[in-house]
């Protein structure tokens, strides 16, 4: 190629590179626009599995009945979610977020959500006041407990009384029958805040929690960790591990289909564990997705929603089976006995306690 | 006489139409999808890995260092970046010993039977990366078919489970057919002659193998190669399923630190580590061989 071919090319990839960005990002404008005009639809980032069904089997249809906005549902984990709310927090795509307890303060932190409106929201009235958030940014969902569960074919076979406690799981007989989730997983990370408390310290330093999960490690109980509840719930069902520390209704679930799986509430209190529900800030559809709380904190869904998910509902005007009541931590007494974990420390923590679970925890031996 | 006049005539005019930058316009697309899809995003990646994070504010975009500070002075990090390297070798070398004969057996294979093979070692691929992982997650596990063999056989094995080498084998199951298929490449490109005229001077196979089939299927290996090392560096789900919770590598604490803690400058930070770590291994790799005792091959 000659001296001018060479130039004549690179003027052409500069030219072709600059006019494709620049209509790249020229064309996503007028789509935003468009966005806030209409208030006929919400997007609700919400959960997989059976929520979701339970979302696009009752939920929607209900709610389009009643109010005539369309619903669009967003499958994700709190945290994939809480990904994509961060990322597009100057043009929010999602209306509704559903969060867990971590991603609540951390983004109410960061100022990504949207204080609930009580002329909206009128339910909030009959909600119970640990569900609340003290802001009023985003309610709670349900209240669930973090506790044991465990194999009770297995415990029964071996003689040994079913754990009610959290020292239950120290027992030197539980050798290598331990599992817990790795530290991505919420329950885990709560696991460290209620030892520490209940070794009489706080979220600030979690070395008590942290000890007592190495003593767990170091005597051989605690043998397996798992990545997901699908993995965590396989090891429990075939007896590889007997007990772990997992949310309530997860054991519940298993046990009405008939697994040999049971939930404990440990005796020296279950950790207080829920979702919320998050009005994001700037969203395009700022009123429908206050409207779709108010119906999801409602008597009605929140039945439904206490039925098929086992957790305890936070609208007080809703009144549970005998079963359920016992799956759950449904009365204000039984709420209050819960460990609540200080989330706004934990949150500034989080980094910390990461590394000190990755480098003790999950090390190589 | 005449002829080479009209020619000297031609050659000196000059040349009036514009000749279109036909090559270029082929690669446009490709290269705007490039730029835009994976330069741009690496670029921001890379910005993004010099600024801070803090829990409380997100992403603070201002310059620092800390970032690649705190990975490259941590025995920790430096540990997992050296485990990731070493995972990646030995999938090589797995791959190599065992995909060199595979790749070697199609050269001389039929129609059919390379038809075959060639569907065999890429069925992995047809099959979802999580489908297959539990699928080994089956095999190797305490229940499963490898060490129910070991312990009808009365040898006292631990669960093969949650080691390097079930991720070892899981990756190069996978990774295998790229190998394969870039040997089967370079060594279908041999001149048949070449090895016969190896033999008729008195060469054995194995002579005729180590010093003239195998230098001259070295381009191949080192595109296996690559391949191979690159996608076992960067691989996530089989070390995270088959490898257990203590077998981390980088992409295990990438999206530890993006996913979970919010991190993304320090997580952006250790996947410009492992660009730059894979690329230097990569480099150093083919200046090696290429400029090796088999130099002679590659120019």
């Amino acid at each position: 190629m000659t001296e001018q071919d060479t130039r004549i090319t690179r003027r052409a990839t500069l030219g072709i590179g600059a006019s494709l960005i620049a209509g790249y990002g020229l064309r996503a404008q007028p789509a935003l626009a468009q966005a806030g005009r209409t208030e006929g639809e919400v997007v609700f980032a919400g959960y997989g599995g059976t929520f979701e069904q339970f979302a696009r089997n009752e939920l929607i249809p209900a709610f389009e009945k009643q109010t005539g906005i369309k619903v669009r549902f967003v499958v994700g984990t709190a945290l994939s979610n809480f990904a994509k709310v961060m990322a597009s927090r100057n043009s929010p795509e999602i209306d509704l977020y559903w969060s867990n307890e971590l991603t609540h303060v951390a983004g109410k932190q960061q100022g990504l959500y949207e204080k609930l409106d009580p002329a909206i929201c009128t339910n909030l009235a009959d909600v119970t006041e640990s569900a609340k958030d003290p802001d009023n940014i985003g309610v709670a969902s349900y209240v669930m407990a973090t506790g044991i569960q465990y194999n009770s074919k297995a415990f029964a076979d071996a003689g040994m009384p079913a754990p009610s406690a959290w020292s239950d799981l120290w027992d030197p007989r539980l050798k290598g029958k331990i599992a817990l989730y790795n530290f991505s997983v919420a329950y885990s990370q709560d696991l460290l805040a209620i030892l520490t408390r209940l070794a009489g310290g706080t979220e600030k330093d979690i070395r008590p929690g942290l000890e007592r999960v190495k003593a767990l490690r170091t005597s051989g109980n605690l043998a397996m960790f798992a990545s997901s509840p699908a993995e965590l719930d396989n090891m429990l069902v075939q007896g590889q591990a007997w007990a772990t520390v997992n949310g309530s209704p997860r054991g519940f679930i298993l046990k009405d289909r008939g697994a040999p799986i049971d939930f404990a509430f440990p005796k020296e209190g279950a950790g207080f564990f829920a979702n919320y529900f998050e009005a994001v800030k700037n969203a395009p559809h700022p009123k429908a997705a206050q409207t779709l709380i108010n119906f999801l904190i409602g008597p009605e869904m929140q039945l439904a929603i206490a039925n098929g998910m086992v957790a305890a509902p936070i609208n007080r005007k809703v009144v549970l089976s005998d079963k359920l009541k016992a799956q759950t931590p449904s009365s204000e007494a039984e709420i209050k006995k819960l460990i609540r974990i200080d989330r706004v420390e934990m949150n500034k923590q989080l980094d910390n306690w990461a590394e000190l679970w990755n480098r003790e925890i999950e090390a190589k031996r | 006489m005449r002829l080479a006049a009209t020619a000297t005539e031609q050659a000196s005019l000059p040349s009036r139409r514009p000749r279109l930058p036909v090559p270029l316009l082929l690669l446009a697309p490709a290269l705007a999808i490039f730029l835009v899809f994976f330069v741009l995003p690496l670029g921001v990646l890379v910005v993004n890995s010099f600024h801070d994070y803090s829990r409380l504010t997100g992403i603070i975009p201002t310059f620092t260092l800390k970032n690649y500070v705190r990975i490259l002075s941590d025995g920790f990090y430096l540990e997992i970046i050296f485990r990731t390297l070493r995972l990646a070798f030995l999938t090589s070398c797995v791959t190599l010993i065992i995909g060199y004969p595979i790749a070697l057996y199609l050269t001389v294979a039929s129609a059919r039977q390379r038809a075959w093979i060639i569907l065999l070692i890429l069925s992995p691929l047809l099959v979802s990366v999580i489908v297959r992982t539990f699928g080994w997650l089956i095999i190797l596990g305490p229940n499963g078919l490898v060490h129910s063999l070991f312990l009808a056989l009365g040898l006292q094995a631990s669960v093969p489970l949650h080691s390097e080498g079930a991720v070892i084998a899981g990756l190069a199951n996978v990774l295998l057919p790229f190998l394969v298929l870039a040997v089967a490449t370079s060594l279908q490109a041999i001149d048949p002659a070449v090895p016969l005229a190896a033999a008729s001077l008195g060469a054995g196979p194995w002579r005729v193998f180590r010093l003239v089939v195998f230098p001259l299927s070295l381009p191949g290996v080192i595109a296996g190669l690559l391949i191979v090392f690159s996608l076992a560096s960067s691989s996530f789900v089989t070390p995270a399923l088959l490898g257990g919770a203590d077998y981390k590598v980088m992409s295990t604490m990438i999206y530890q630190q993006a996913l979970i803690l919010q991190n993304w400058p320090f997580a952006a930070a250790f996947a410009v580590v492992l660009v730059l770590v894979v690329f230097l291994v990569l480099l150093v790799q083919t200046r090696l061989i290429e400029g090796g005792r088999y130099r002679v091959v590659f120019h």
